[in-house]
C-alpha cells in the first residue's frame, strides 16, 4: 500500500476523539498477502500471564531452563538483551524462585530479577511462516513516514544513532512489543488495532531508549525538568529562572544544577541544552558551579579555628611574658610548639631535635600554652 | 623522617622550618600570592620556599616553609631567627583574611609538595627567588 493510499484509508476511517482530545480517524488494519492482522494474531491467542524479567552478567539463553520449570512457560528474545519468561497468571513468584534456584545450580548470575503480574502475552512463534515478520515490516512501512518527530528525538538524544539506523531500530521495537498486543482491550474509542497500539507505544520510545542507554535516574530527571519548564512557560509565557525551576521541583538550586550536570556529563546526551542555566551560560553547561559536599559552616569554622590558634601562638612567641624572657621574640618556643603539635614529636624528641634539655622544652611549651589559653581560642 | 633530616643528624646542617598555610579562595589566590610576596620582600634574609600547593573545595592551599634558622640560631634567638618569627607574625596578621595557619610541611612525596615543586621548576628557569615566584602569581 502506498503512503497516499494509506492516507486515503485513514481519511476514510471512522472518526474518533483521540486520547489528547483531538478529532482523528482510526488507523487501518495492516494486511499481509491479503491476510488481515486480526487473522494473523489469531494464530497466537492472547494469554494472561505473569512475567519474570531479569538480566545476567554473562550471555545466557533462557530457553535452556524452560524444560526444567514445572509449568507452561514461554520465552522470547527482545532486542534489549534482557531475559523474559512468561508463566501462567499467579505463578510468577513461584517461577522466579525456581529460576533463581536453577541459575544458582547452573552457575548463572541473575541480576535484578523481578515479576510483573497479570500481563498479556502472545506466543508469536505459533504464527506460521514469515507472516509475523511481514506484519512487522508492513507496520514499520506505515508508521515510519508518519513519525518524524519521534525519529528526530531518537537521533537527537542518542549518541551513535543516525537517521539511517532508525528504521531498523523501529522494526526491532515493534517486533519486541508485539507479544503484548491486546486486541481485546477496550479504550475510549473501542478496541485498538495493532498499528494504533504501536503508535501509542512509540510515544514513549525515545524516553525508553534513552533510559536503556543512560539509566533511569538521569532520564527521569530530564523528563521532570522538561515537564516543569513546559508548565512554567505555559503559565508565565517565559522561561523559568534557576530558582523558580528549583522551587517548582521542590528542590534546591544546587540539587537542580547537580541533576542538570549529571544529565549533561554522565549521560553525554547529544545536544542536551540546559533549561535552568540562563541563555548566556547555555553553552557552558559543563562549567556550572555546584556546591561541594563539604559542610560549608564546619569548613569555615575549621579554617577560622586554625587561624585563631596560629594567631594566638604567634602572639605568644612574639611578645613572650615571664621573668626569664629577655627578647621580644622567642623562636625556641615557636619551634618547640611546632615540633610538638604539628610534627607530632614527644618532648624528649623535641629536646633532642633542638639540642636543648627536656625541661627547657617543657618551659617553652608552658609559656606558650598559658598565653594561648588566656587568648581563649575555642 | 625525611632524608634531609637524617642528613641533619649526620651533622651536615640542622635547621628548623615552620609550615604556614594560606587558604584563599580560588578567585583571590593570585592576589594573596602577590601580597605574600610583598611581605616576604621586606626581609629577604629569611629563607622561604613554597612547600605545597593544593585545592580543597573552593580554597587554594599555599603552604610556605619558613626557615627559623639553624638549631644554634633558634636556641639563642639570634637575629635571623627573630626576623623569621617577625615575618611569620606579619604574614599571620596582615593576611588574616586568608586564614593563615601553622601546618605540617607536606612530605616531599605528597601530591601537594610535588605540585609546588613542579611550579618551582617551571617558573625557576633561571632560578627565581620564591618572592618573585609568588609575585608572578
Amino acid at each position: 500500500m502506498t503512503i497516499a493510499a494509506a492516507d486515503k484509508a485513514v481519511d476514510d476511517g471512522e472518526s474518533i476523539i483521540t486520547s489528547t482530545n483531538r478529532l482523528g480517524r482510526k488507523v487501518p488494519n495492516v494486511t499481509v498477502r491479503g491476510i488481515d492482522e486480526t487473522e494473523i494474531f489469531g494464530y497466537a491467542p492472547l494469554l494472561d500471564c505473569d512475567r519474570v524479567h531479569w538480566d545476567t552478567v554473562d550471555d545466557f539463553d533462557p530457553r535452556t531452563l524452560l524444560a526444567d520449570l514445572p509449568m507452561d512457560a514461554y520465552t522470547r528474545r527482545w532486542s534489549d538483551g534482557q531475559h523474559r519468561v512468561w508463566v501462567p497468571n499467579g505463578r510468577g513468584f513461584e517461577a522466579r524462585e525456581l529460576i533463581k534456584a536453577w541459575c544458582e545450580a547452573h552457575e548463572v548470575e541473575p541480576v535484578n530479577m523481578r515479576v510483573e503480574c497479570n500481563v498479556p502475552f502472545r506466543n508469536l512463534e505459533l504464527i506460521p511462516g514469515s507472516l509475523f515478520q511481514e506484519l512487522v515490516a508492513a507496520t514499520v512501512d506505515w508508521v515510519y513516514p508518519r513519525s518524524y518527530a519521534i525519529r528526530r528525538r531518537i537521533v537527537t538524544d542518542l549518541d551513535l544513532v543516525e537517521d539511517q539506523d532508525v528504521k531498523s531500530m523501529m522494526y526491532l521495537f515493534i517486533s519486541d512489543h508485539a507479544d503484548r498486543y491486546d486486541a481485546g482491550r477496550i479504550g475510549r474509542n473501542g478496541t485498538l488495532n495493532f498499528t494504533a497500539f504501536i503508535i501509542g507505544k512509540l510515544r514513549t520510545w525515545p524516553q525508553d531508549a534513552a533510559r536503556t542507554a543512560y539509566g533511569r535516574t538521569v532520564v527521569g530527571d530530564r523528563v521532570a525538568i522538561n515537564k516543569m519548564a513546559d508548565r512554567f512557560i505555559a503559565n508565565e509565557q517565559r522561561l523559568p529562572s534557576e530558582g523558580e525551576l528549583a522551587e517548582a521541583m521542590n528542590t534546591s538550586v544546587t540539587d537542580l544544577r547537580r541533576r542538570e550536570q549529571a544529565i549533561h556529563e554522565l549521560s553525554g546526551m547529544r545536544n542536551y541544552t540546559s533549561l535552568a542555566v540562563s541563555s548566556n551560560d547555555a553553552d557552558r553547561v559543563e562549567q556550572v558551579q555546584v556546591a561541594s559536599d563539604a559542610d560549608v559552616e564546619d569548613d569555615v569554622a575549621d579554617y577560622g579555628r586554625s587561624a585563631a590558634l596560629t594567631s594566638a601562638i604567634l602572639e605568644a612567641v612574639s611578645r613572650p611574658s615571664g621573668p626569664r624572657t629577655r627578647r621580644s621574640q622567642d623562636p625556641l618556643a615557636l619551634a618547640a610548639v611546632y615540633l610538638s603539635f604539628w610534627e607530632g614529636m614527644s618532648r624528649p624528641e623535641v629536646a633532642r631535635e633542638l639540642d636543648v634539655l627536656p625541661k627547657t622544652v617543657a618551659a617553652a611549651l608552658t609559656r606558650v600554652l598559658e598565653q594561648v589559653e588566656q587568648a581563649d581560642v575555642s | 623522617m625525611t632524608n634531609q633530616r637524617i642528613d641533619e643528624y649526620a651533622g651536615l646542617h640542622r635547621s628548623v622550618e615552620i609550615g604556614l598555610r594560606l587558604a584563599p579562595t580560588i578567585s583571590s589566590a593570585a592576589a594573596v600570592a602577590k601580597a605574600a610576596a610583598s611581605y616576604l620582600d621586606r626581609d629577604p634574609d629569611v629563607p622561604v620556599r613554597i612547600a605545597g600547593l593544593s585545592t580543597e573545595g573552593s580554597r587554594v592551599h599555599i603552604t610556605l616553609a619558613i626557615g627559623l634558622g639553624s638549631i644554634d640560631e633558634v636556641k639563642v634567638a639570634a637575629p635571623q631567627s627573630r626576623a623569621a618569627v617577625i615575618l611569620i607574625q606579619t604574614l599571620v596578621t596582615e593576611l588574616s583574611a586568608y586564614d593563615p595557619a601553622l601546618v605540617a610541611i607536606p612530605d616531599a612525596a605528597s601530591s601537594e609538595a610535588q605540585a609546588a615543586a613542579s611550579v618551582m621548576r617551571t617558573m625557576s628557569r633561571p632560578p627565581m627567588p620564591v618572592r618573585e615566584l609568588l609575585a608572578v602569581g
